[in-house]
């Protein structure tokens, strides 16, 4: 059947292209958009085009400060009526389960083009599965989200258009994966994705025998997110790229979604990202107002400085919830001494550590009472979202009670410092190790110090270099306790601290060894924590809401009762910069890698009230 | 003095060598490798990056293999012009550090221009006015320099110039032109700029060479040529610049030397501070990261240069001084 035309009159496109079409260089406007291009309504306003988008990226490893600007998913993170988080469409226009669950059907908005005009289809997704994904030399191994229990998917092209995955069990969360993994491959070193453009690559595969000299170096090259030769699906693509120096991305002519007036998106002409390495560049550009919206690179200690400028250069200061709860977790499998081991082990040893907090001194403190205190449960974004009840809380504050605790227990005597000496005769003596934290951070795990040091327990902190912090946590699981941040709003996508599945889980390094191993080896947990592996796997098969919420709540008043970990304080703000120049930034957002902010909140329709549209162009290839 | 050039060139030969394997062990000291320290940054923000994807990478890269046999990969390269391969910028190391190097060798000869123009006449004028007032504050003036760390003056320079200039911070050029090609307005926009930097690198070294100046004007003029020359009758300002200033200066000459190799790697912080375009936040950058190719060539260099500007210095001083020419 043929589908009703839409009338394509009413499309608009920015003055520079316009120009281009002109002068015979790129195709009409309607033959590069699709027959039903995307429509975004701006959370504010229709803007206008033109403008230069100037941001700050600290070197290629912070390669995300560019590409959540520019992060094209099959689906994608949306805001849901509530204010949370859901699965909307993207590059898939629609998606359905069958076969019990365990077919993914996903339907390909048709007509679609790459920036170079070719078309996308079904093709670019089998190319990166049959070519990427599958080959050892490139990916490694299939990345374990698209082998839930251990069996690969499998990937099979019903059309051009239409491409189905098919699991050995339900999988929902597969639709989640596509909105946080579904993005264009690889993503520089995140070495991650879903789909690439095959017309482009094919010539490099080391196996195609089309180029002279194809190396899997090469491939990497011109797969690379920097490469600007490399055609994108994004509203945006890169068109210089000086290492050290800068980075210029131009607006994409073929880019497939509209505003709800038929102006072709995005409204920004350009990105231009500075590349810095002294973090007070990035204060000095942001209170000289150069830069319209960021919320990258800034600590929360430089506020009154960012506050101070306000007015005088015209910016206003953005905050938007972080999801994440900074928590300390104590290794629980301690290897370096079994009696602090069997000490970090007992339940009323880590209650009483947690009751000597007080984490209401902390937030006012450290956090401008931003923060909220609170067990480790979901953050109200959460997809999953449901509020825990009748658990018992151990996030009060009561150090009479935590005194009590302590010396039931057995920690009843104290050294001539008057610190605790524990079962073995030695004085309790604990190390909290963190990955080189500065600012509030620090400041509050400092005050944790000295609570602890008052309830007499000896205390020291150990900042460590973040990759000595990453073999001692993930590599060897020689770390005493462990402070990080938890995610809280996917946690399933990013569950290192939840479930104990994972070698980054600081409170269960071995025992996520022992379940990954299949019990070869690390250290066999406790029934309880077998529960929460459990669990995870449960809740990575059930479709049913109702009954994922149950789950959500077993796992959570788990975590309550057991107190794996002793949070901290969740959901400070991450703080930004917005130009008062600037339109179409939401005021409220949830700072997530997994939702890749500002990635989900549209950045397509991100406008400058007072730029002139540029009006050149130029058409590659 | 023929000879003596050529023996000292090849003695550069096996200190080179001596120093390149220096080089490799002190950057393959931190536990990990490149992919390491990516790895532990990336799960920071609780990415999910696998090992396996790393350790592919690590394949491709021979990040693999013994450490002697990358050694040989990387200094076969070295002789040939192949410096490597940068991991984090994914470019051939060569390119990076090119793009770089003129505008670094333009801002330290311009310091060093800077600190030779202002520190021997400051210090000939103390010498000769030596315990007057105009000696003394010459002197505070030099203390403070010397006493001050070159990156403090750089924040203060920067401060300066957002909170009480309005201007932009920072860098070697304003923003119309930072991206533009090369232009006699940007050349003209360059040397605006390129002061502050200037200025800034060689304070410290200003302070100490015009204290250096000081104390050997004065070692000499107490000599008994001087004193005699004078008795002649000669003109005040022949016997201070033909006969007082040409001994003083020897040993500003063998402090250059030093100077040089100082003057690209004690930038290095100043550079980081002002976000200059130079090759030092590239060489901090790369030693954070364990980019291990591009930190070790920067060392390299850093090496090269101050062999060469002992070297120079070393004829120079000959040619300056006659008496060395002669033993």
């Amino acid at each position: 059947m043929v589908p009703a035309m839409v009338p394509a009159l009413d499309y608009q496109q920015a003055p520079m292209l316009a120009a281009a079409v002109e002068r015979g260089e790129l195709p009409p406007l309607e033959q590069r958009l699709p027959p039903q291009p995307m429509i975004v309504k701006p959370v504010h306003e229709i803007g206008r085009y033109g403008g230069t988008w100037h941001r700050m990226m600290k070197g290629s490893s912070d390669f995300h400060a560019y590409s959540r600007l520019v992060y094209e998913q099959m689906v994608r993170w949306q805001v849901s009526e509530t204010g949370g988080l859901e699965v909307g469409p993207g590059l898939v226009r629609e998606w359905e389960f069958t076969d019990n669950d365990r077919t993914l059907r996903l339907h390909l908005r048709r007509g679609l083009r790459w920036s170079d005009g070719a078309p996308f289809s079904a093709d670019d997704v089998l190319f990166w599965w049959h070519h990427i994904a599958n080959d050892a030399n490139l990916s490694g191994s299939l990345p374990s989200y698209w082998k839930p229990d251990d069996t690969p998917m499998e990937v099979v092209r019903t059309d051009s258009f239409t491409v189905d995955l098919r699991f050995s069990k339900p999988y929902p969360l597969a639709v989640m994966y596509l909105a946080f993994k579904g993005n264009q491959w690889p993503l520089v070193f995140e070495r991650s994705g879903f789909f690439a453009p095959r017309h482009f690559l094919e010539p490099y595969l080391p196996k195609s025998g089309k180029a002279d000299v194809a190396t899997y170096a090469m491939f990497e090259q011109q797969a690379n997110d920097f490469n600007p030769e490399r055609p994108v699906m994004s509203a945006w693509r890169v068109k210089e790229w000086e290492p050290g120096n800068h980075l210029l991305a131009e607006r994409n002519p073929y880019y497939w979604k509209v505003d709800s007036a038929g102006n072709q998106l995005p409204y920004l002409d350009q990105i231009r990202m500075e590349i810095f390495l002294n973090t007070e560049m990035i204060n000095f550009r942001a209170v000289t107002g150069m830069l319209q919206m960021q919320q990258r690179h800034f600590t929360r200690e430089n506020l009154p400085l960012l506050r101070s400028f306000t007015d005088k250069r015209d910016y206003s200061i953005l905050t938007y919830e972080a999801a994440g709860i900074r928590a300390i977790m104590p290794n629980l499998q301690f290897p370096g001494d079994p009696a602090l081991e069997q000490l970090l082990m007992t339940r009323e040893f880590r209650i009483a550590l947690s009751l000597a907090i007080d984490r209401d001194l902390i937030n006012r403190l450290c956090y401008d009472g931003t923060g909220r205190i609170t067990a480790m449960t979901l953050h109200p974004s959460a997809p999953d979202y449901v509020e825990l009840t009748d658990a018992p809380n151990y996030a009060v504050y009561d150090p009479e009670r935590a005194r009590a605790l302590l010396d039931s227990i057995g920690l009843d005597q104290r050294d001539a410092d008057g610190y605790r000496i524990g079962l073995d005769g030695k004085t309790v003596s604990l190390i909290m190790e963190l990955a080189t934290v500065v600012g509030p951070d620090m400041d509050a795990v400092e005050i944790v110090r000295s609570q602890w040091e008052a309830v007499g327990i000896k205390t020291a902190l150990k900042p460590e270099e973040r990759t000595l912090y990453f073999q001692r946590v993930a590599q060897n699981g020689e770390h005493m306790i462990g402070v990080q941040g938890a995610e809280a709003t996917f946690p399933l996508l990013s569950s290192a601290r939840w479930f104990s599945t994972s070698l980054w889980c600081e409170w269960g390094h071995h025992w996520a060894r022992w379940h990954l191993s299949g019990g070869e080896r690390g250290i066999e947990p406790p029934a309880e924590v077998k529960r929460l592996q459990q669990l995870q796997a449960i809740l990575s098969i059930t479709v049913d809401a109702d009954e994922r919420k149950r789950l959500w709540q077993e796992v959570m008043r788990n975590h309550a009762e057991n107190l794996w970990v002793i949070p901290l304080v969740a959901q400070a703000t991450s703080i930004g910069v917005l130009s008062n120049d600037f339109g179409n930034v939401p005021e409220r957002g949830v700072a997530s890698w997994v939702a890749m902010t500002p990635g989900y909140l549209n950045p397509e329709t991100f406008y400058s009230k007072s730029a002139r549209a540029l009006t050149t162009f130029d058409v590659r290839r | 003095m023929l000879t003596y050039i050529v023996r000292r060139l090849l003695r550069l030969i096996p200190t080179l060598v001596v120093i390149s394997i220096m080089t490799f062990i002190i950057i393959q000291l931190p536990p990990g490798d490149f992919f390491d320290s990516l790895q532990a940054q990336l799960a920071e923000s609780e990415s999910r990056a696998d090992q396996q994807a790393f350790d592919a990478l690590r394949r491709q890269y021979h990040l693999d293999e013994p450490l002697w046999k990358q050694y040989l990969f990387w200094i076969g390269g070295c002789v040939q012009g192949d410096f490597g391969y940068s991991f984090e910028w994914r470019r051939p190391v060569a390119d990076l550090i090119g793009e770089r190097l003129g505008l670094t060798f333009v801002m330290s000869l311009g310091s060093l221009v800077f600190m030779w123009v202002v520190a021997i006449p400051i210090g000939i004028y103390s010498a000769r006015n030596r315990l007057s007032w105009s000696d003394y504050s010459l002197t505070f003036v030099a203390f403070i320099g010397l006493c001050i760390p070159n990156f403090v003056i750089a924040l203060i320079a920067m401060y300066a110039s957002v909170f009480w200039f309005g201007g932009s911070a920072g860098g070697l050029f304003s923003q119309e032109y930072k991206y533009a090609a090369w232009s006699l307005p940007k050349v003209w926009d360059l040397l605006g700029h390129l002061w502050v930097p200037v200025v800034v690198i060689g304070a410290a070294g200003t302070a100490t060479m015009m204290r250096l100046m000081r104390t050997s004007m004065l070692d000499v003029l107490d000599r008994a040529y001087i004193t005699t020359a004078r008795a002649k009758g000669l003109a005040e300002r022949w016997v201070i610049y033909k006969y007082a200033v040409r001994v003083a200066i020897n040993p500003m000459i063998s402090i250059m030397g030093m100077q040089i190799p100082q003057l690209v790697s004690g930038s290095i912080i100043v550079a980081i501070v002002l976000g200059l375009p130079t090759t030092g936040p590239l060489f901090y950058r790369a030693l954070e990261t364990q980019d291990m190719y591009l930190a070790g060539t920067f060392l390299m260099l850093l090496a090269i240069l101050l062999l060469l500007g002992n070297l120079l210095a070393d004829i120079l001083l000959a040619l300056v001084d006659p008496r060395i020419r002669l033993e």
